[in-house]
């Protein structure tokens, strides 16, 4: 696994701040967090609508490789250009994931 | 919300019976219904009954955390900010009971939508309260849900939560 940098976490922050409030700037962002955010990613079709219409590494069917710093890198860009409707659509997606990331922040989901 | 606004958690009486090391933690079911009930009291309106085996709590600003070996229970309550927050203008009872019930905003779709596939669910209507479990195949989630309270509570395990669901209609009232 490539080792997810302080940047790169303070990224993932700052979309998670977007859905779930300030309180996830606090969050520590490992493996199964970003496993979570692709799952929430990918459960939403009524939010897709919001994403730019560029080839994107978020289309529902393609399992996003959170271990790879390239895929990371490549949902950062695609997220940063356009991104912010989306992640704010996918709040009402999100409210039944948020003790989820918590916990999965604090290492308590397997 | 500021953190532990709103929590009221009979710690001193949980910490003072916290003897019960004879219950293995990792099982939720043993750990609920034996002898003196443990209270867990949210916003100072509604009590559950709490874990009584656990290693350490966690609150937090909306949540409080209970975690033994290998099993870790959430119960995070949901008021009108963050219902606001989602695009909602309707009270938490409301937005959940229209959601679970009759979903017809976008929001409460989208909501909906995240909670992907529902494999089986439960209801229960007792002491002015509403209780759903929800088993979203792999993960499950109780939702507790009144008219006479302003906000929600969401409970999320990383066990089974079939006998707390259980245990939670029997024993929780709002005071």
């Amino acid at each position: 696994m490539d080792t997810i940098t302080e940047k790169e976490k303070n990224e993932f922050r700052e979309f998670l701040s977007v859905i779930y409030g300030e309180q996830a700037k606090r969050w520590d962002i490992n493996l199964k967090v970003l496993e979570l955010f692709g799952q929430l990613i990918q459960s939403s079709d009524s939010c897709s609508r919001y994403m730019d219409m560029v080839p994107r590494p978020l289309v529902v069917g393609s399992i996003i490789k959170w271990a790879s710093k390239q895929a990371r890198d490549a949902v950062i860009r695609q997220l940063k250009n356009g991104g912010k409707h989306y992640l704010i659509c996918l709040r009402a997606v999100g409210l039944s994931r948020k003790t989820d990331f918590i916990m999965a922040s604090q290492g308590l989901l397997g | 919300m500021t953190i532990g606004k709103h929590i009221y958690v009979l710690l001193a009486l949980m910490l003072a019976l916290a003897g019960c090391q004879s219950v293995n933690p990792e099982d939720s079911e043993a750990v609920l219904g034996k002898g003196v009930r443990h209270e867990l009291v949210l916003n100072q309106r509604l009590s559950l009954p709490a874990p009584e085996v656990y290693g350490k709590i966690s609150p937090d600003e909306d949540l409080v955390i209970f975690s033994g070996r290998g099993n870790s229970v959430g119960y995070r309550w949901i008021d009108k900010e963050e219902v606001e927050f989602i695009g909602s203008n309707k009270s938490p009872y409301h937005f959940f009971n229209g959601a679970f019930n009759k979903p017809s905003t976008e929001e409460e779709n989208r909501f909906l939508e995240g909670f992907g596939k529902i494999v089986d669910r439960s209801f229960v209507s007792t002491n002015n309260l509403e209780f759903y479990l929800f088993d979203l195949g792999g993960r499950q989630k109780i939702y507790i849900l009144s008219g006479s309270l302003d906000f929600v509570t969401e409970i999320t395990s990383s066990g089974d939560l079939k006998n707390i669901f259980k245990v939670s209609t029997q024993y929780s009232y709002i005071q």
